[in-house]
């Protein structure tokens, strides 16, 4: 089975803040009260050789800040009940695309599902498997979660 | 640079954020066309005469692969150029969509540069 390593999955989720929206981020220790505290999570499952799921976690000040970044504009002027879920969901998909990518390489034969918003029920039981980034000092949690049961997302 | 673009994402704040790039490759802003899936780039295309489509896959109601072959199917339409814009990371989807003769593809994260460079290529060798 594969193994994408909290260190590698930060690396990843820095350079995808860094290319999508020009944001910087650090990876921090991993405090799970501050895990605890995120206000929205997405998630986002892939399919093929292996399966599993890449899950992000944060708080509204860092969406807004993203989607801030994304559009152009001030913190200050992003409505959150319009962009906020859908700023969680396509930087899911795009640290999951990166994920795929990184498991596959240019052989790759993973296929990525749609983000959905989750619950974050079961984020206690994957710390292991979480990494910590501050992003211009808001923490964004990303989680990669391999199944044990390959999936097909298949079209 | 009297060109169309059509963005087909599902991602609003993302079409947006293209949207921008878009306009930095020098097309005006009201020549730039959104739809949400491929069902509503197919209803914007039957509208609007589109010199370039920039591609997401993954989306609900008809993605980005089921649009691409709808196009191909349409005589009036089969010609148009596609760009895909997408995580997508699948070869055997990437070669299937290039054996219906997309032009390129592009893979997120991109850097707008990235994207700018690949609009002028295709609209350039268009004109």
């Amino acid at each position: 089975m594969s193994n994408l390593t909290p260190d590698r999955l930060a690396e990843l989720t820095v350079k995808a803040l860094e290319r999508t929206a020009f944001m910087m981020a650090d990876p921090v220790t991993l405090d799970p009260d501050a895990l605890a505290a995120a206000d929205r999570s997405a998630a986002v499952r892939y399919g093929g050789p292996e399966s599993g799921c890449v899950t992000l976690h944060t708080t509204d000040d860092f969406l807004r800040g993203l989607a801030a970044n994304l559009l152009g504009v001030e913190p200050e002027s992003i409505d959150l009940a319009s962009y906020g879920d859908d700023a969680i969901k396509e930087l899911t998909n795009i640290v999951g695309g990166s994920v795929i990518l990184e498991l596959g390489g240019r052989e790759c034969t993973y296929t990525l599902g749609l983000p959905q918003l989750s619950p974050r029920s079961s984020v206690a039981s994957q710390l292991s498997r979480t990494c910590c980034l501050d992003c211009e000092g808001h923490l964004l949690f990303v989680t990669w979660e391999p199944a044990t049961v390959p999936v097909s997302l298949a079209a | 640079m009297n060109c169309n673009v059509l963005i087909v994402d599902d991602s609003p704040i993302l079409r947006m954020a293209i949207r921008k790039v878009v306009r930095l490759s020098g097309i005006e802003d009201d020549r730039i066309h959104e739809a949400g899936n491929g069902r509503e780039a197919l209803d914007v295309l039957e509208t609007v005469w589109i010199d370039l489509v920039l591609l997401d896959l993954n989306m609900p109601v008809m993605d980005g692969e089921q649009f691409a072959q709808e196009l191909r199917r349409r005589p009036d339409l089969k010609d148009v150029a596609v760009v895909i814009v997408s995580t997508e990371a699948n070869k055997d989807r990437l070669q299937r969509l290039r054996d219906l003769g997309i032009v390129d593809s592009l893979h997120k994260p991109f850097e707008p540069e990235d994207l700018c460079k690949l609009i002028s290529k295709v609209l350039g060798v268009k004109q």
